[in-house]
């Protein structure tokens, strides 16, 4: 699905480069299920960031689908992960002007797919969500878990390959976030969408098939579950 | 008469310029140098012990002539009128027409609407803000302490904003005046700026300014919701706050476009007068009024001249000179009628290029017309003439035969503003009034001045060479409005310029609230032109909305004012579209910058700052 070769990343103040992350390396597989660890500022996000093509490397290379993202243009690059990828974040990010409806339905008007399959999409997906009833609610009329699962519902609309989700149930009680842990155990069985989640909640992480634990903006170590 | 000329008044606002006083007994001494000393140009000034007593002064003038033993057809013959003083120096011409003092109210008010959408902009932006710390400083303080002290804290600023500003509007305004003055044409003394009449009000309007600059955002200060602002959430629930900037920035331009349209049709209106047929020809010619004694042999010596095509002659100077008026009841239709008048010879009517409606029986013989009258045709019309035989009818009552009748051509400044019925009277050969000379289109101006300089020295060595061109007095009059006209263009170029700004400072607050929101579309997919058009429509919106509102107020406000001329241009619909698209044109480059910079801006960082 993608691979990183000796990834880097700092930001300079004046003179002084302050390294986030050095020398990451790994590939990560279609239809996998991965999570990231590690301390406060250990540059997880920011590693996440960069796998979503929001943020670029200082150095190194990074392959999507084979493509060398590094060397790609900006606009090549938006397409890539506008088509293929899905964000979910702790803080849901939902459009606070906009609707259930018309939330779920921006992706999709950037994408620009036509308004009947429009229509379909996000009738289908509010649908598997059980949120029919609440699409015309605006997000603060929601439930923290409700508004991460409008967040998700939003994130899968485009049927993104991958999906990469930044401490999604940091702000979630546990009942919530173990909902939002199946769903997207289930989602990667199922469907086969990889998902790269960080998380510092250990049950959480549990959910991924493998670990990478993160340390100072570099890989401390990686472990791996056997089902 | 000395009453008017006290030392009181200063001779730079003075209606009266002169250079010289002259008692009337000297009449005599002056017609010896200047012989033509038109009817009607002394004016009479009353003082009246109060003004309610006008109608009573003016029924009286009829017995003060009887006892002179005028008679009585001649009394008929004469009608009054009365002009307060205070209106014509407002630029009230003696018939009536106010162009003067509307123009002066029309500045004044579209100066205050200027300073009222300063004003606005000071307001929305100071809310903007104050929402801001608002939040930073809700967090930390108990509210009741907090809100009387950011009220304090508005009007201290409003204070000392608004001081600042007058002072160096005031001063600015003072170290301008002149190029200000020249470009107008305007003398006003220096000494005018500092007295009570202008500062007091400036120091009012200063307070005023003061109290509405503060007032509003210490309103919308009073309306906050205490444990909102503690949750640092005023932001979020001020849509109540961005509706009023939205509004603000509606009325805004509305102001700005019924300005821009206002000024689109005014430059029409003029160019529409100045460039009209004016039915006679103009070019080449120059008038002037040689004295008395060495008229005639000045007139052949120049019309000898190599350059000078033709003469003529005329009892004034036109587009310069006042004609005299006198009421005629026409024996056609008994509709009284208002002729102006004016002497001329053959010689002019030929120059002028005048052409006939209904030509005289004799064409050719030109002497033959001497000492007869010749009608245009709003003359003809008014007093029901359609044929010679009844101008005649007409010319009867008036001691004198007609020629004919001319087509209508502008003669006057008051010819070009109404509909002017005149009545020439055709003078001979001896007649010594103001002289037309046309210089032929080949000639050489410098050459033939020179000469005709020359033969002037010889002739009349008593009176300075003065002479003018008839084009150059016809654009003249029209100085006045072009100024104005300029001067509006100023204004208007200002108070969009204000209106921008206003806009620029909406669009930077918007897009700073709306940066999260835009960081998220962009993850969502939005490339920069989507986001690009989607702040733009924003805020177009409210300039859409002000162009649907200013239409029909500019366009009521300008029929109003192009009622006031009798030759006035139709409001054409292109004129809207035009000022219109130009305001959306300047606002979009406002808020371009901003709207980039937000597209433009890494998502991320946008996402972050929670
Ligand atoms: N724009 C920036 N400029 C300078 N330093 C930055 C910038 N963005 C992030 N950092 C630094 O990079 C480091 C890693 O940040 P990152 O957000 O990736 O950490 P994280 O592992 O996600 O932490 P957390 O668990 O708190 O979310 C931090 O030390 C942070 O201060
Ligand atoms: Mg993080």
């Amino acid at each position: 699905m993608l691979q990183l070769k000796n990834i880097a990343k700092y930001h300079s103040n004046g003179i002084q480069k302050n390294w986030v992350l050095k020398d990451i390396s790994t590939t990560i597989f279609e239809g996998e299920f991965v999570s990231i660890m590690g301390p406060s500022g250990a540059g997880k996000s920011t590693l996440l960031n960069i796998i979503g093509m929001l943020e670029e490397p200082s150095g190194g290379e990074y392959y999507f689908l084979d493509e060398p993202v590094h060397k790609l243009s900006e606009k090549k690059r938006t397409d890539l992960y506008k088509h293929y990828i899905g964000f979910v974040f702790q803080q849901y990010h939902l459009i606070d002007e906009l609707t259930v409806y018309e939330n779920l339905e921006t992706p999709l008007l950037y994408k620009k797919v036509s308004s009947s399959e429009r229509k379909s999409r996000v009738a289908d997906i509010l649908d598997r969500f059980n949120m029919v009833a609440k699409k015309d609610l605006f997000p603060n009329q929601l439930s923290g878990g409700q508004q991460q699962l409008v967040g998700i519902a939003r994130a899968l609309i485009g049927q993104p390959k991958l999906i990469l989700a930044d401490e999604p149930t940091g702000n979630l009680q546990s009942a919530q976030a173990d909902e939002i842990m199946q769903i997207f155990k289930k989602l990667n069985e199922e469907e086969k969408v990889s998902i790269i989640q960080v998380t510092h909640s250990e049950k959480n992480a549990a959910y991924a098939e493998r670990v990478i634990h993160l340390l100072d903006g570099h890989v401390e170590r990686e472990e791996r579950f056997t089902r | 008469m000395p009453r008017l000329l006290s030392t009181s008044l200063r001779p730079l606002q003075s209606l009266f310029a002169f250079q010289q006083l002259l008692n009337p007994d000297q009449k005599d001494d002056l017609l010896k140098v200047d012989n033509v000393v038109r009817p009607g140009s002394f004016q009479t000034y009353l003082h009246l012990a109060n003004p309610s007593i006008q109608a009573s002064v003016l029924n009286n003038i009829p017995k003060l002539m009887r006892r002179g033993k005028i008679s009585e057809s001649e009394i008929k013959s004469h009608k009054f009128v009365l002009s307060a003083l205070t209106d014509l120096h407002m630029g009230e011409s003696t018939s009536g027409e106010a162009r003067g003092i509307s123009n002066v109210y029309i500045f004044a008010g579209v100066a205050l609407l200027i300073i009222l959408l300063a004003l606005l902009n000071y307001m929305s932006l100071t809310t903007a803000r104050a929402t801001e710390r608002a939040r930073e400083v809700g967090v930390r303080k108990a509210l009741g302490a907090f809100r009387g002290e950011l009220i304090g804290q508005f009007y201290g600023e409003s204070v000392l904003v608004t001081c600042l500003s007058f002072a160096l509007g005031f001063g600015l305004a003072f170290l301008l005046r002149p190029i200000f003055f020249d470009r107008l044409d305007l003398q006003i003394d220096a000494a005018f700026m500092l007295s009570p009449i202008v500062v007091l009000p400036m120091l009012g309007l200063m307070l005023a300014c003061i109290v509405l600059a503060g007032a509003y955002p210490s309103l919308v200060l009073s309306a906050f919701r205490p444990v909102e602002v503690l949750k640092g959430r005023f932001l979020k629930s001020s849509k109540g706050g961005i509706q009023i900037r939205q509004s603000i920035t509606v009325f805004q331009f509305v102001a700005s476009i019924v300005l821009v349209i206002a000024a689109l049709v005014a430059q029409q209106q003029l160019s529409y007068l100045q460039s009209r047929k004016l039915g006679m020809n103009k070019d080449q010619i120059m008038m002037m009024t040689p004295s008395a004694e060495g008229y005639h042999a000045f007139r052949n010596a120049v019309s000898q001249l190599n350059g000078i095509e033709k003469t003529g002659s005329a009892s004034l100077a036109l587009f310069k000179d006042y004609n005299s008026i006198f009421f005629v009841t026409s024996p056609i239709n008994k509709k009284e009628v208002p002729l102006h008048t004016l002497g001329v010879d053959a010689g002019l009517i030929d120059m002028l290029g005048l052409t006939w409606k209904i030509p005289p029986a004799d064409l050719k013989n030109t002497a033959g017309w001497q000492g007869k009258l010749v009608l245009n045709a709003l003359a003809a019309k008014d007093l029901g003439v359609t044929s010679l035989a009844q101008a005649n009818e007409v010319g009867s009552i008036l001691g004198q035969p007609m020629v004919g009748v001319l087509n209508d051509f502008y003669f006057s400044e008051m010819s070009l503003n109404q509909k002017t019925p005149l009545a020439m009277s055709i003078v001979g050969e001896d007649f010594k009034g103001t002289l037309y000379l046309q210089l032929s289109k080949t000639a050489d101006v410098q050459a033939s001045m020179a000469a005709i300089g020359k033969q002037y020295k010889k002739h009349c060595p008593d009176k300075p060479f003065e002479y003018f061109f008839l084009d150059e007095s016809f654009d003249t009059l029209f100085k006045a409005e072009d100024r104005m006209a300029k001067l509006f263009g100023i204004f208007t170029g200002l108070a969009i310029f204000i209106s921008c700004l206003g806009l620029f400072g909406l669009a930077a607050y918007a897009t700073a609230r709306r940066a999260k929101e835009i960081g998220i579309r962009k993850v969502l997919g939005a490339t920069v032109g989507n986001v690009m058009s989607l702040l733009s429509t924003e805020f177009l919106r409210p300039v859409l909305l002000a162009i649907l509102i200013a239409s029909p107020i500019a366009w009521y406000l300008m029929e109003q004012w192009l009622k006031k001329f009798t030759y006035r241009i139709e409001v054409e619909w292109w004129i809207f579209a035009a000022a219109g698209l130009s305001v959306i044109v300047l606002a979009l480059l406002t808020v371009s910058i901003q709207s980039l910079r937000t597209a433009l801006a890494n998502p991320v960082t946008a996402i972050k700052n929670e």
